[in-house]
Formats: C-alpha cells, structure tokens, sequence
C-alpha cells in the first residue's frame, strides 16, 4: 500500500511538473485600450521572436476588435498585414504575423467604436 | 405603317451590328498583354543587365507594380529570366533564389520569403510568388544563381508604393 501510494505521488507530481512546465512555455502580455478594456496577447513559445507567425488575443471585447496592426515606433515602421481569425470562446487567433527584424514592436489594436490600444512586444 | 416597319428594320440591324467597331470580336484585356509580355523570352538575352560579377545577365518582370498594403496580403508574383552572358538559355542552371530587402532599414521580409518555381521550355524562365513587402520606398531585389558552378548575384532596386 505503501508502495503504491508512492508510486502516485511520484507520478501527479510528475504530471503537475510537465503541466508546469507546458504552461510556462507560453508568453503573456496584457494591455488596457485607451477605454479601459482589457485584452490579452498570447503567443505559443516563451518569447516573441522574428520566427513568431501567429498569437491569440483574448478578452471580453475580442469580438469589437477590427484592426490588428504590428508597428515598430522607434523605426516608424510597420510590417505587412496580418490576418484576424474569428472569435472563438473570447479569443481570436492572429496569424500571418511578421516581425521583420529585433526591437521593440507594437501590436496595434482597433476597435469598432473607435476604442484602441496597443501591446508592447520586445522580439528576439 | 411603312414608317414603323422602317424603324422595326433599323433596331434590328442596330441591334445585330451595334455601335462599337468590336461587338462580338474579342478584345485582349489589359491582363493578358501583361501576362503575355510577363512569360515572353527576351529577344535580345545579351541586351539583359549583367549580375554583379559578369557571369550571367538576368532580368524581373512584375505581374503587377510592387505595392504594399497594411490592410491586406499582397504577394507579389513575377518572372525571372536569366541568361549567359552572351544572351543564351543556360543550361546547367541551378540554385535560384529570390531576395528581397531594405539595407538602410536592416530587415528583409521577415518570415515571408519569396518562392522561385522552375517552368517548363525555358530553363532560364523562372516564376516567383509570395513575395510581401512590409513597407513602402526603396526596396533591393537580389537573384541569385549558380551557372556551371558559378554563383553569383544580380540586383535591382524598385520603389515599392
């Protein structure tokens, strides 16, 4: 009995670390537009890099979102456009992302009633 | 009565004959003389610019004027064809690739690159997609190419709007 009890601690512990671990991995950025509504940025690796083609923008205002922009301010550059997937249980996937080189980037937001914001984004 | 007859004779002839000197002769739209002129090998190969080390001579020709756009996706397509220096198809031609980018900013296209596809007939007539500026102004558009072994590079420069 007592063996086997161990045999089970040994192994949730084992599964909470791989969960930890899993769940690390993901990087998270949060923001407030101009309005005060509060989104999230997600991306599936740890750090934003030029190789990052895709994230997820989560929030109770996803839905308002009608402009997604990556913009460089130190540079005054953007990149080309991206594509806003649709809204899936509060999120939407953002995909066709490209960071054209290192720096500080901004992932500009526009929402339909005028409302904006953007993430900050040090990519690698 | 005879005056209505007249008029019935004239719609119809109007409306079998028309006005336009075209109706019913089909007229080459804009598209196809691009794409025409697009997939044609050059007269002269030997008139082509040289790369930069003299060892073959290329020309890019553009489906469309190269324009970017933050509002949407657009992948420039077009045609490469290059030729020896003396203006002949090559025949061991190998290892084409596409570049583009902007040295005064220090970025290229990022993760989007550019696709070079071989075509049949010409082996020096190569097509190419998917390439996406990400900003307007002067951007460079490297070809390089390896003839018999020797690589080299050909560049030109188009002012993207």
């Amino acid at each position: 009995m007592k063996q086997y009890l161990k045999t089970n601690f040994f192994a949730a512990l084992g599964i909470f670390v791989g969960l930890q671990g899993a769940t690390a991995k993901a990087a998270e950025f949060s923001m407030s537009t101009r309005g005060g509504k509060v989104l999230t940025l997600e991306t599936a690796a740890d750090q934003v890099t030029q190789k990052t083609t895709d994230f997820v923008i989560c929030g109770e205002t996803v839905d308002a979102i009608t402009k997604v922009k990556l913009w460089m301010p130190e540079h005054g550059h953007g990149s080309s456009a991206v594509q806003l997937g649709a809204t899936s249980e509060g999120c939407r996937v953002v995909t066709k992302v490209n960071f054209t080189m290192r720096g500080l980037w901004e992932v500009r937001i526009e929402l339909n009633d005028g409302d904006a914001g953007a993430f900050e984004l040090d990519v690698e | 009565m005879f005056g209505l007859r007249i008029s019935v004779v004239v719609l119809f002839l109007f409306g079998v004959f028309g006005c336009g000197k075209n109706n019913g002769t089909p007229t080459p739209r804009q598209n196809d003389a691009v794409a025409d002129g697009l997939m044609l090998a050059p007269q002269d190969g030997a008139a082509l610019q040289p790369s930069d080390l003299r060892r073959w001579r290329a020309e890019v020709r553009w489906a469309e004027s190269p324009r970017f756009s933050d509002e949407e996706i657009l992948p420039m397509t077009g045609v490469i064809f290059i030729r020896t220096v003396d203006g002949h198809v090559p025949a061991n031609l190998t290892g084409v690739e596409l570049i583009a980018d902007m040295p005064q900013h220090g970025h290229g296209t990022g993760n989007n690159l550019p696709v070079v596809h071989a075509t049949e007939g010409d082996a020096g007539r190569l097509t190419f997609d998917n390439l996406i500026f990400t900003m307007q102004g002067q951007w460079r558009i490297r070809v390089v190419a390896t003839i018999n072994g020797r690589e080299d590079v050909w560049t030109t420069w188009v002012d993207v709007r």
